[in-house]
């Protein structure tokens, strides 16, 4: 399993919102273009994914989109909160486990009942289990 | 070649149409120098001057090529182009042709209605844009697609463009005009020898300027040029037949021209001259000396041209040379042929590795074919003439002939309307081949729009994206961006529009752009981009979008827009320190060159970050608020409100009465010169200190109603203004205030203020609140609670009054008195009167006011004043004003059970003299804030005395809830003053108090007997002492209230319930305060009248002394006391039963208890001896009826003793029910009493 990915960026997406941000691995060219580009990326293959739900039951979306050597995984959960990974190598079955895993962490966030689909997660707790398991899976 | 329109949106016909119109037959023309300046006149060169009647509709000429049928073309375009632009520029040229005429494209309105941040605006523009299809969303795209087309025409690769025909025009003015045309004839052929070939159509033009010759003179000269060329080769046209009679006015010929003439290059080419039209006046209007006339000719000319001559020399072309490439290259034979022997024929010349085809060879005759059916509009003959030729450019390796064969065949296919999938095919060939090639990517470019065309055309937009993107070669920044943008544009025409690719894309664009220095395309591309973002919140996105804009917007000089974005970038909160510092620098730099200091011109800052939704207004309407105030609940002043306001003043306002057509309830009250105060939050959200200066309320003012508010000047309202600093981070309330000078009306609009000395910021107001349903002129669309308007209604002056609080105890012990002063002081410029004091709990007890006279240094005449109180309310007399100025002072006396950090709240009511309609009353509100320590806490219950009716003991527990002081209980009273106390055993300690130590708890008993005279209570309590150890001084109007205060606390009475009000005094030495302090707790006992209703008691004499020998029955007069203890009055039976009556022979058996059980406690002896010991006589059967609760029923009765001895007497018993219900009875027994009896010697 190939795990020499140099950029890994997850976000959380409700709505239109990014809840939540993660720069596991900024990428080799530590720029300040990266983040913006990175943001546009993922932000672009939100059209893909709302197209991916409606083609499959699982909540796994696979590979939804591509810049250059920049991919998008997805990951929509059954609120339709979608999760995203920006990687350069491919992982498949890693990315599986790792969005899975996640599901369950934010599930546990959505039980607070004052947590909308659009309130940002500042847990810091949930911050230090998705590098855990980005750690686990990921790298 | 073919040169598509770029429209991204359109039909398969629009396409088709498109084609046909830019793949004609083309026309060289030569003219004459005076032909030339003839058509100067009108700002034209003759080209230019031909192109807009070029499109021939409705021709309806018959056409056969080599089918045997005909068939008929209807529209036909031909193109015209001078012979000495004829060529094709350079790449280099082209690129910078089209640079050019891109940067010089004006976008300003293009993108008019979307703003930055808005993506409904953007939808809004771009469905508008999809729904009228027919129009270009980007005109610039429109003329670069012509433009890109116009730098690819006259290929080497490629004969569409080589000219079909030749038109020689000479001038009618030259005397011979036969061998001027044969000299011009001759210097064309010479001249353009790459594109003369002897099969060229010749046609001859006379052209006559009406303004120099006689008509007649030329017809003739062309009735000599007719008999010298041929009668259907030689035409006429007239120029300049336009007489530019001012006076007539004739109306301007429109303009027909200018659409059709191509920017010129620098190195010429491309059909196009050099220099624009040579010597023309270019200070006159196009066309302008053209009458209709001439343009008639023209038309006729053409159209004539076309059908008489054009089309049937093509048709016979086409047949000549497919009747050549039918004997050579087809049949059988010659496929085998032309296989075998096709390798060995030599390709002489080689052009760039690549084998060229001279016009002689059978592959350029093949290509001509193709093109000239496909002019002709035989779509069938031109494929497969395209068809056969690729095989052959494909085993040559001819790779850039190869591509133009089949772009055309793809081409072919579209215009037949055959399979889409072939037509990409071949178009997809096409670009594999132009990329072998290799060297050309404009060539690879062109064959990739075409299909991106054919696919958008046939609704496939998203393959049309891969075929754009896949167009993004080289490093053309330009091209790239153009490409990026069409396919942003793509994403939009989907099914399901992809908005954000269309965003992403779009930025690529931006960037792009701006990398080629097109700034102008760039900002629309970001602004687009942005408004997509809007709402989104992708922090780094918003960001660099922002500050690309920004950028952009500087270099084309749009400051305004580059500060708005600069604006936005003042919230970068995840930029570290130093990149905040320099947006802010670079904002206050822009800032101060585009508001130049200028204080109209403010900006929507966003830093310092404003709460506008939530805002807190201090104001005063009729209730008035002192420091501290405002901090309590609503409910807390509505109850203090309901007892202080006087209920008569109130008709009418009830929402029965009132009149709600006048109802204005977005509307504040306050009075003239009245300060009101605006709580707003400002937020640095920056890591930079910032200062912000000049902060005051935006206020709008109106003399008379709320549809005429206007800006306000200093006479009618003044505003203050502050300053602060905010350190990183810093959140700060900051209290705003204006007050007005005259009536009318206010409203608050928002803050303003000056960011670090430089730029000028305002943000509006926009308070959170359900919408309202019926909205006038002027009036908000939300509503508000009071403390959230921001619109006023100023009334003329009201009076207003300060109360101050002076020796208010900072803590004090529940149950203690403590003692301060009031001073309400009317601030106000007008008198008041009728004032009413309440408080929360009665906690605060007002005593006599005395009105403070400041003039008069001695306290000499003062007036004093006792106010008089029902429940709670204290009252003033109506008939005292307290005038502008004057101060008036009361002792105030504390008392609450209450533990903990207490709020006592007062309100003060008063009325103005002179009243307003609006305002006829205002009430002041304060609050004073006390700690109190936990004291003693009494409980306990009331028991009735079995002794007598008359006593109750009080079963006192006291509990001492301090952890810190220990309690001595002195004295206890009951404030009633019906009962005397006697506390049963002695106190704790010698002098008779009783010590409660931290949470402890004692209890004593206290009988309590009923009195005749009542005490006053007043001395108890005079006994307490202040803080000060003064004596309290107690004020007879403050006595009562006090009381009730006392007893306030503890349990309300049940109505016609008994109750005894105890009160306990206790003292103690503070280990908080380390002083004395002394206060009273009271109780109500209450009788418990549900367990027991009915009491009876009897008295008799315990002992009592008879001479049984003198008088044999000794009789004992007793009282039977029944009281109802219950709640209801009761009626019942009073049974003495005798104990002869009820006596039994069977006795001595088990005892029967209703009947007998009397005789069962009398002694065995007696019984033996079987004489009575005692018996009932007189009345022995009492009723009575309707006994009332607390009642006491005394009852006579009288016992008979026959002997000496000791009696227990309890064969007695009461039956009784309640008045009002008749079933159920109950019985009581009486309790056992001794008697003895003592004989007496």
């Amino acid at each position: 399993m190939p795990r020499d990915s140099t950029t890994l960026t997850f976000v959380i997406v409700g709505g239109e919102t990014p809840i939540y941000e993660c720069e596991i691995k900024a990428g080799a060219k530590k720029e300040e273009t990266v983040n913006y580009l990175h943001e546009f990326v993922l932000h672009a293959s939100l059209d893909n994914v709302d197209e991916a739900i409606w083609t499959t039951q699982s909540c796994y979306l696979k590979q939804v989109d591509r810049y250059y050597d920049l991919t998008v995984s997805a990951y929509a959960t059954s609120s339709l909160v979608k999760f995203l990974l920006l990687h350069d190598s491919k992982n498949d079955d890693g990315i599986r486990s790792f969005f899975h895993d996640i599901h369950e962490y934010f599930i546990k966030i959505m039980l607070n009942p004052f947590h909308t689909q659009t309130t940002k997660i500042t847990s810091k707790h949930f911050d230090e289990k998705v590098k855990l398991l980005a750690q686990k899976y990921l790298l | 070649m073919t040169v598509l329109s770029a429209r991204a949106h359109r039909t398969l016909q629009d396409l088709q149409e498109d084609v046909a119109e830019r793949s004609g037959p083309c026309c060289l023309v030569s003219c004459s120098p005076e032909v030339e300046s003839y058509c100067a006149k009108s700002g034209l060169s003759l080209v230019h001057l031909l192109r807009p009647f070029c499109q021939l509709r409705n021709v309806n000429a018959p056409v056969r090529t080599v089918g045997d049928s005909a068939y008929r073309i209807q529209d036909l375009t031909i193109r015209v182009y001078d012979g000495r632009t004829m060529y094709q520029p350079t790449v280099q040229q082209g690129d910078e042709h089209l640079s050019q005429v891109m940067s010089n494209f004006e976008v300003q309105n293009e993108i008019e209605g979307v703003e930055a941040g808005s993506e409904e605006s953007l939808r809004k523009y771009l469905s508008d844009k999809v729904e009228r299809a027919t129009e270009m969303k980007v005109p610039w795209w429109k003329k670069f697609r012509h433009e890109y087309d116009r730098m690819l025409l006259f290929g080497s690769h490629e004969t569409i463009d080589l000219p079909v025909a030749v038109v020689i025009a000479v001038n009618s003015s030259d005397p011979d005009v036969v061998s001027k045309t044969k000299a011009l004839l001759e210097r064309t052929r010479q001249e353009h020898g790459e594109l003369w070939n002897p099969n060229l159509l010749k046609h001859f033009l006379l052209v006559h300027d009406c303004q120099n010759g006689d008509i007649e003179m030329a017809k003739r000269q062309l009735e000599g040029m007719k008999l010298a060329f041929g009668k259907n080769e030689c035409h006429m046209i007239q120029l300049n037949s336009k007489v530019s009679d001012l006076l007539n006015g004739t109306p301007p010929t429109p303009d027909m021209w200018s659409a059709c003439i191509g920017q010129s290059l620098p190195g010429g080419g491309a059909g196009e001259f050099k220099v624009p039209t040579s010597g023309a006046d270019t200070s006159a209007a196009l066309g302008s000396t053209l009458s209709d006339s001439d343009i008639n000719s023209i038309i006729s000319f053409l159209k004539e041209f076309v059908v008489k001559r054009l089309i049937p020399h093509l048709e016979n072309r086409i047949r000549y040379f497919n009747h050549h490439i039918s004997s050579t290259r087809k049949g059988i034979r010659n496929q085998f042929k032309n296989y075998w022997f096709r390798k060995e024929k030599d390709n002489s010349q080689v052009v760039n590795g690549e084998p060229a085809y001279s016009s002689q060879s059978i592959e350029f005759q093949i290509r001509h074919l193709g093109d000239l059916s496909f002019m002709m509009k035989d779509y069938n003959l031109a494929l497969s003439s395209y068809r056969l030729i690729s095989n052959d450019f494909k085993s040559d390796k001819a790779w850039k002939n190869y591509g133009g064969a089949m772009e055309m065949a793809g081409l072919c296919i579209v215009m037949m309307r055959g399979s889409q999938r072939e037509a990409e095919v071949c178009l997809d060939s096409a670009f594999s081949a132009y990329q072998r090639h290799g060297k050309d990517w404009k060539l690879t470019v062109r064959s990739l729009l075409i299909l991106s065309e054919v696919l958008v055309a046939s609704d496939r937009p998203r393959e049309a994206i891969g075929a754009l993107k896949a167009a993004i070669i080289d490093n053309n920044h330009l091209r790239a961006a153009l490409l990026l943008e069409q396919a942003a544009y793509l994403y939009i025409l989907s099914s399901k529009p992809l908005y954000r690719k269309f965003a992403f894309h779009m930025a690529l664009a931006g960037r792009h752009y701006s990398t080629c220095g097109n700034h102008n395309l760039s900002a629309q591309a970001y602004t687009l981009v942005l408004a997509v973002h809007s709402k989104h919140q992708w922090p780094f996105i918003d960001e660099h979008m922002h500050l690309s804009l920004g950028k952009e917007s500087k270099q084309i000089d749009n400051t305004q827009l580059a500060l708005q974005c600069w604006m936005r970038l003042l919230v970068a909160i995840y930029q570290p320190s130093n990149v905040q510092q320099k947006y802010l620098e670079d904002f206050l730099k822009l800032a101060e060159t585009v508001q130049a200091g200028e204080k109209s011109n403010v900006l929507p800052l966003l830093l310092p970050n404003i709460d506008v939704e939530n805002v807190y207004v201090h104001f005063d309407d009729f209730r008035c608020f002192a420091a501290g105030a405002y901090a309590q609940s609503e409910q807390v002043w509505a109850r203090l409100d309901e007892r202080v306001i006087p209920p008569a003043i109130l008709s009418g306002q009830n929402w029965l009465e009132a009149d709600l057509s006048n109802s204005k309830d977005y509307l504040n009250l306050c009075g003239a010169q009245e300060e009101i105060g605006v709580d707003v939050e400002f937020a640095n959200v920056l890591q930079v200190t910032i200062k912000v200066q000049d902060v005051h309320l935006d206020c709008f003012y109106s003399p008379d109603d709320i549809s005429s508010f206007r800006s306000c000047t200093d006479e009618e309202v003044e505003v203050k203004h502050e300053k602060f600093t905010l350190l990183p981070q810093e959140k700060t309330l900051i209290r705003l205030k204006v007050s007005v000078k005259k009536p009318g009306m206010l409203k608050i609009n928002g803050v303003r203020w000056l960011l670090c000395g430089i730029a000028y910021g305002a943000q509006e107001f926009d308070i959170m609140g359900p919408k309202r349903k019926k909205v006038g002129e002027g009036e908000p669309q939300r509503d508000h609670p009071p403390h959230r308007r921001l619109m006023f209604q100023v009334l003329p002056t009201i009076p207003r009054i300060e109360a101050t609080f002076t020796g208010f105890p900072e803590n004090m012990y529940a149950g203690e008195i403590c003692k301060c002063s009031l001073t309400i002081h009317n601030v106000g410029a007008a008198p008041l009167h009728a004032l009413r004091i309440v408080s929360t709990s009665n906690s605060l007890i007002f005593g006599e006011f005395t009105v403070i006279r400041e003039e008069s240094l001695l306290d000499v005449g003062s007036q004093t004043l006792s106010p008089t109180c029902s429940k709670g309310v204290h009252l003033l007399p109506e008939d005292f004003t307290l005038n502008p100025g004057m101060k008036m002072q009361c002792s105030v006396w504390i008392y609450t059970t209450e533990v903990g950090n207490i709020g006592m709240h007062s309100a003060i009511y008063f009325q103005p003299t002179h009243s307003h309609a609006k305002m006829r009353f205002r009430v002041l509100h304060c609050t004073q804030h006390v700690q109190v320590f936990p004291s003693i806490q009494l409980s306990g219950e009331m028991l009735l005395s079995e002794v007598s009716t008359k006593q109750l003991v009080l079963h006192t527990k006291i509990r001492n809830s301090n952890k810190q002081d220990t309690f001595y209980v002195k004295k206890l009273v009951e404030s009633n003053g019906t009962h005397d106390l006697n506390v049963v055993g002695a106190g704790s300690d010698d002098s008779g108090a009783h010590k409660v130590s931290p949470n402890e708890q004692t209890a004593i008993f206290i009988e309590a007997d009923e009195k005749d005279t009542v005490d006053k209570l007043g001395e108890s309590i005079q006994d307490l002492r202040l803080q000060e150890d003064s004596v309290l001084g107690l004020e007879p109007c403050v006595l009562q209230s006090l009381k009730d205060s006392l007893l306030v606390s503890t349990q309300e009475t049940p109505p016609g319930g008994m109750k005894v009000p105890l009160l306990v005094f206790w003292h103690t030495s503070s280990r908080v305060t380390s002083r004395e302090h002394s206060g009273v707790v009271g109780m109500n006992f209450l009788m418990k009248g549900q367990e027991k209703p009915m009491h009876m008691t009897v008295s008799y004499p315990q002992t009592t002394v008879h001479n049984f020998r003198g008088d044999s029955i000794c009789i004992i007069p007793c009282k039977i006391s029944i009281f109802n203890a219950s709640q209801q009055s009761i009626h019942g039976t009073l049974n003495l039963e005798n104990a002869v009556q009820d006596m039994k022979p069977s006795w001595k058996g088990l005892p029967d208890k209703s009947s007998a059980n009397g005789q069962s406690i009398v002694t065995e002896r007696n019984d033996l001896l079987g004489c009575l010991p005692y018996c009932w006589c007189g009345k022995l059967v009492h009723k009575f009826y309707d006994l009332q609760p607390l009642e006491t029923k005394e009852v006579a009765a009288t016992v008979c003793i026959f002997a000496e001895g000791c009696y227990e007497i309890d064969n007695f018993g009461l039956q009784w029910s309640f008045s009002n219900t008749n079933f159920s009875q109950y019985e009581l027994k009486g309790s056992k009493f001794c008697l003895s009896v003592r004989g007496k010697e």
